[in-house]
């Protein structure tokens, strides 16, 4: 900011090309943006936050989820308020209004398509997101907390797509949701006043489906958009590990600045607006010609009213919930209490919290560990897969069987982390960046 | 290193392989593939009057509008109102003549009403569904389903169709139902029929979602402009990354 006018021949003295030509273009502002800038950081917030932050140049495949994701949340956001125009969260109005967007609203079907494909888009990189920090220790020291606001992140998605999912009540909303609320009936002595409280009725009713609306649109969407933010300025107050598990930071040039690196705009920006395009193509596929997902976006049942005289034969969640639902049938009941299960359930999901601390092993990417670590990931990504598999299944012995044992291997993965982590066999790290 | 890149790429292909494996699903009676194209508007058009003629003294379809099913099959109102036998506004939704209550009183059950039929029971169910009806003595229709088994919908199309006897096979001990054999022939020849069946299918595939139509015909426009997007997006990529070592 201090910087005086430079005229024109100042550019004669050989510009750099590591450093982004900052001088120029702070002399080249015009007065709007100073009187914006005087009052609002805006300029000091872009080349903070995108022309002076530096990512490693070797990001591959794995690192474009976090950008897709933000990119997921937006459109979920614009559908979602479009939905809401015409939507009516009445038990007696639910199921018709969407009808009534499907069919007589100008694009309805398009947005609320875009709505329904974009949840199980938003499970689909999220869980990619989450792989790719497994894949490449993306979790460990200093990232443990950034790692953390990701995990609230992913409980929060979860609810919001549980809240979502009552809202065109049909009878998958109904029978689902049911099987969700009945995991708080599920808890010892409060148990049954719980699940009153949650559903405000004793059944599913015109009431539930008002607060889940409430939630859905206003409560839930804030506090998810609240822990992005935080997990964005999270990840540039440590920026961003690469596939190698190496740090830039450790590097530097002459000028400070990480040699392994690059500014995140333009290189990052226009590298993500490719991946942006690749992403909306097949969105689109799925939106005009896969809109039901094969019946696993939107289930079949789902396009009958709900009914709680009638239970359909077999209740399946929505496929990104389905590897914890073949977990809740898996573990049975003990002395009558279905507690011990949703205990289970829970327990899949809160693990994933301890990861930074679980594991041990002296290197951080999966290109360095040894050959135990690759069997125990190998062995975890089958499990989730399967239990995602057998959790659309209807429910049969020989699947539980197969549950139970896929339940242990899941486990096996987060418990056994801190001996197989320690004793594995690692590869030496590279000081810098691989290709 | 190579060899520790594959991993990770031998990961991203068995997250597609087995995510398609899913979509794989079993059922007890072999179905019939309903063989439908959306766009075929002359197929929908013959579909449209045999739900008509057939279907909707029993059945509504209280999300369907009369003038929409005018504008997607570009029938004029004069032929909108003859082909579909409207009698009160083009602007209402089909209701069928026969209550609830009277449904109730005459049969014990309300039929379903027919708008999301198709996408509650996938298309190869409703054909199979059509054709599957037989003779069956026990049955206080006359009539039993191959598909849904004591369905209680008498066999209306009978007349079209002609009447079906079972074909059963011993295994293990049990009956088991394993064909239909057509021992009377009706108005329609066995592949007649099924054709009409599928064009009154396809009509309720699109009565289910009638912007299906418009959904199909957009979708390809879209993709391409984006792979163009896709095309451009890339060049614009290489040429910044041109100075990245």
């Amino acid at each position: 900011m201090t910087e005086p006018y430079k005229p024109e021949n100042s550019k004669t003295e050989a510009p750099k090309v590591e450093s982004p030509d900052t001088e120029t273009k702070k002399a080249e502002k015009g007065p709007a943006m100073k009187w914006i800038d005087e009052r609002l950081p805006v300029s000091d917030f872009i080349e903070s936050q995108l022309l002076s932050y530096y990512a490693p140049k070797n990001f591959n495949f794995w690192y474009f989820m976090g950008a897709l994701s933000l990119l997921v949340l937006v459109i979920q956001i614009f559908s979602g308020v479009f939905l809401t125009m015409n939507y009516k969260p009445d038990a007696a109005k639910a199921f018709s209004s969407v009808e009534f967007i499907m069919r007589d609203v100008e694009f309805g079907w398009l947005i609320r398509y875009m709505h329904s494909t974009g949840a199980s888009a938003f499970f689909v990189v999220v869980y990619l997101h989450i792989f790719r920090g497994v894949l490449y220790g993306s979790y460990r020291k200093p990232r443990e907390l950034l790692w953390i606001i990701g995990m609230f992140i992913y409980l929060i998605l979860m609810a919001e797509a549980f809240f979502g999912y009552l809202l065109p009540w049909g009878q998958m909303s109904l029978w689902g949701g049911q099987v969700i609320v009945n995991l708080f009936a599920s808890v010892p002595v409060i148990g049954i006043g719980l699940a009153e409280w949650v559903r405000g009725d004793f059944v599913i009713s015109d009431v539930t489906l008002n607060r889940f609306f409430a939630y859905h649109v206003i409560l839930v969407p804030l506090v998810l958009l609240l822990f992005v933010v935080l997990h964005l300025v999270a990840l540039r107050q440590v920026g961003s590990n690469s596939p190698d598990g190496i740090e830039i930071k450790d590097h530097k040039n002459s000028q400070g600045l990480p040699i392994d690196g690059i500014p995140f705009h333009p290189y990052m920006t226009v590298k993500d607006l490719f991946m942006v395009m690749v992403f909306l193509f097949a969105f689109s596929f799925v939106i005009f010609y896969h809109p039901t997902g094969g019946g696993y976006f939107i289930e079949p049942p789902n396009y009958e009213v709900a009914n709680p005289l009638k239970t359909p034969e077999h209740i399946a969640p929505v496929w990104y919930f389905t590897p914890f639902y073949a977990m809740l049938r898996a573990v049975p009941s003990i002395a009558g209490s279905q507690f011990p299960a949703t205990m289970v359930m829970f327990g899949a999901i809160l693990i994933w919290f301890f990861l930074p601390w679980l594991d041990k092993s002296p290197v951080k990417s999966i290109r360095y560990k040894g050959p135990i670590t690759k069997i125990f990931l190998g062995a975890f990504v089958v499990s989730f897969i399967g239990l995602g598999i057998l959790g659309t299944q209807p429910s049969s012995s020989l699947a539980t069987n197969i549950a139970q044992v896929l339940t242990v291997v899941y486990f096996a993965f987060f418990v056994a982390m801190p001996i197989y982590s320690r004793i594995d066999k690692t590869k030496p790290v590279p000081t810098r960046l691989t290709k | 290193m190579n060899r520790l890149r594959r991993i990770e790429q031998l990961a991203i292909l068995a997250l597609c392989l087995i995510a398609g494996n899913v979509w794989a699903a079993g059922s007890d009676y072999r179905l019939d593939k309903a063989y439908t194209k959306i766009t075929d508007i002359e197929s929908l058009r013959r579909g449209a009057i045999i739900f008509a003629q057939n279907c909707v003294s029993c059945h509504s379809a209280q999300y369907m509008r009369y003038s929409r099913i005018g504008e997607d099959l570009e029938w004029s109102s004069e032929e909108l109102r003859k082909n579909m036998g409207i009698t009160g506004s083009v602007f209402d939704t089909i209701a069928s003549p026969l209550t609830d209550e009277a449904a109730e009183a005459a049969y014990g059950i309300v039929p379903p009403d027919l708008s999301l039929r198709a996408k509650v029971r996938g298309l190869d169910w409703m054909l199979s569904y059509l054709k599957g009806f037989y003779r069956d003595e026990q049955s206080s229709t006359g009539f039993n389903n191959a598909i849904f088994p004591d369905t209680a919908m008498s066999n209306i199309l009978a007349a079209l169709q002609g009447i079906q006897d079972p074909v059963y096979e011993e295994d293990h001990g049990e009956k088991v139902l394993v064909g239909l054999e057509l021992s009377s022939p009706g108005i329609m020849s066995r592949k007649e029929f099924h054709n009409a069946m599928t064009d009154l299918v396809n009509y309720m595939d699109y009565m289910s979602e009638p912007a299906k139509l418009q959904r199909v015909q957009l979708g390809w426009k879209v993709m391409l402009f984006l792979l163009l997007l896709i095309f451009l997006t890339y060049f614009v990529k290489r040429e910044y990354w041109k100075d990245v070592s």
